[in-house]
């Protein structure tokens, strides 16, 4: 029973990786240096190409509005690019200024609190540990977007799994539908178990809480 | 020994399968943008078109707070039973779409503009590839469903409901 217990996990990494591979992640996941938002979907020869709406066979080619509404390429190719979602990263493209995404329906910039802290997670599994930004999160969301119903505040008390997360709740409920989906492994798990932790010790401000 | 290799090749074997199978579905089936929400709650039934949503061009313009907190969207295709009475009365999209912030209502064919039939579905989602279900009794499909904050253990009303204004 072990040894197909064991055969079966081998299965799902062999499977794992091949989907990697597919989605050319395998480099960021073996690589030495934990993978970075800059370094992550670098590739250069890659060419964003984006559906017209009229063949996305989602929208109705016969519909009087077919014509009014906007290419999404005449707009996303401007952003900075990427190779998964829509294509574009764009937490980079806000806070590079590209786009700026009005924070508050009718009053001008108000004081919407952002919050710079780091969590590490997962640190006692097998692949890359996950270091989950808060501040790209706040730039977007407000606290009560997570906190206390889909996350707990406290460390340790949100029961996170890649299972729950590829069936739609916890991350999964934004990344795989709107934010960048989850073939992107390596945008999470992207701090390697071989290098030294760049983070000081729990407790310090602004530090990475520990799982 | 024998058994023990034959063990390791059907692992490999069903891995491999599965792999294939796997990136078979998650290939682009070359359609909308990624984050495009077809709700089709009431329009087939009302003869429109349904409403397609494009995430990417809102959140060009506005941070997801505005809507999923502020105004009380839930994060869940079709969840919020969202229809043109309530849309008139200034929620849900009619907190802006009403001619002052953005285009009002009259443009029934800019937001009903999908194909008819198109069941609610959140479009290229990854759930969606995993776990698209045949048919589509619910209504909701693939990652539509990502059963949201109603689901879990805690308050029975959406996080976004609960606390928005």
């Amino acid at each position: 029973m072990v040894l197909i217990r064991v055969f079966r996990m081998i299965g799902v990494a062999i499977c794992i990786h091949f989907l990697c591979v597919r989605f050319g992640l395998a480099d960021d996941l073996s690589a030495e240096q934990p993978v970075t938002l800059e370094t992550f979907a670098s590739k250069q020869d890659f060419v964003p190409t984006w559906m017209r709406l009229a063949e996305d066979k989602v929208h109705d080619p016969s519909g009087p509005a077919i014509n009014e509404l906007q290419y999404p390429g005449e707009i996303l190719s401007r952003l900075p690019k990427d190779t998964l979602g829509n294509q574009v990263r764009w937490v980079t493209a806000m806070q590079s200024g590209a786009i700026k995404p009005r924070r508050s329906r009718l009053l001008p910039e108000d004081e919407i609190p952002v919050l710079d802290m780091d969590v590490l997670l997962n640190l006692r599994g097998s692949a890359h540990i996950v270091r989950f930004p808060h501040l790209a999160h706040t730039q977007w969301l407000s606290c009560n977007n997570c906190h206390e119903d889909i996350f707990k505040t406290k460390i340790g008390e949100s029961k996170i799994g890649m299972i729950n997360i590829l069936s739609g709740e916890k991350c999964g409920l934004c990344h795989g539908a709107v934010s960048f989906p989850l073939i992107g492994c390596g945008r999470c798990h992207s701090v390697s178990r071989y290098t030294q932790l760049p983070y000081r010790a729990p407790g310090a401000s602004g530090v990475g809480a520990v799982q | 020994m024998m058994k023990r290799m034959r063990l390791i090749a059907g692992g490999v074997l069903c891995a491999l399968a599965a792999s294939v199978l796997l990136a078979v579905m998650a290939a682009p089936e070359a359609k909308a943008e990624y984050g495009d929400v077809v709700i089709n709650n009431y329009s087939d039934k009302a003869g429109m078109r349904p409403a397609v949503f494009p995430h990417w061009y809102h959140r060009i313009r506005f941070a997801c707070k505005v809507c999923h907190a502020d105004l009380g969207f839930k994060f869940k295709a079709g969840g919020n039973e969202i229809n043109m009475a309530k849309i008139i009365d200034g929620q849900f999209c009619g907190a802006c779409h009403n001619g002052e912030i953005a285009w009002s209502v009259e443009n029934c064919n800019i937001c009903h503009s999908g194909l008819p039939g198109t069941p609610t579905q959140f479009h290229n989602s990854s759930q969606g590839r995993l776990f698209a279900p045949k048919g589509g009794a619910s209504g909701l499909r693939g990652g539509g469903a990502t059963f949201g904050p109603e689901s879990q253990t805690a308050p029975s009303e959406g996080v976004a409901g609960k606390k928005g204004r």
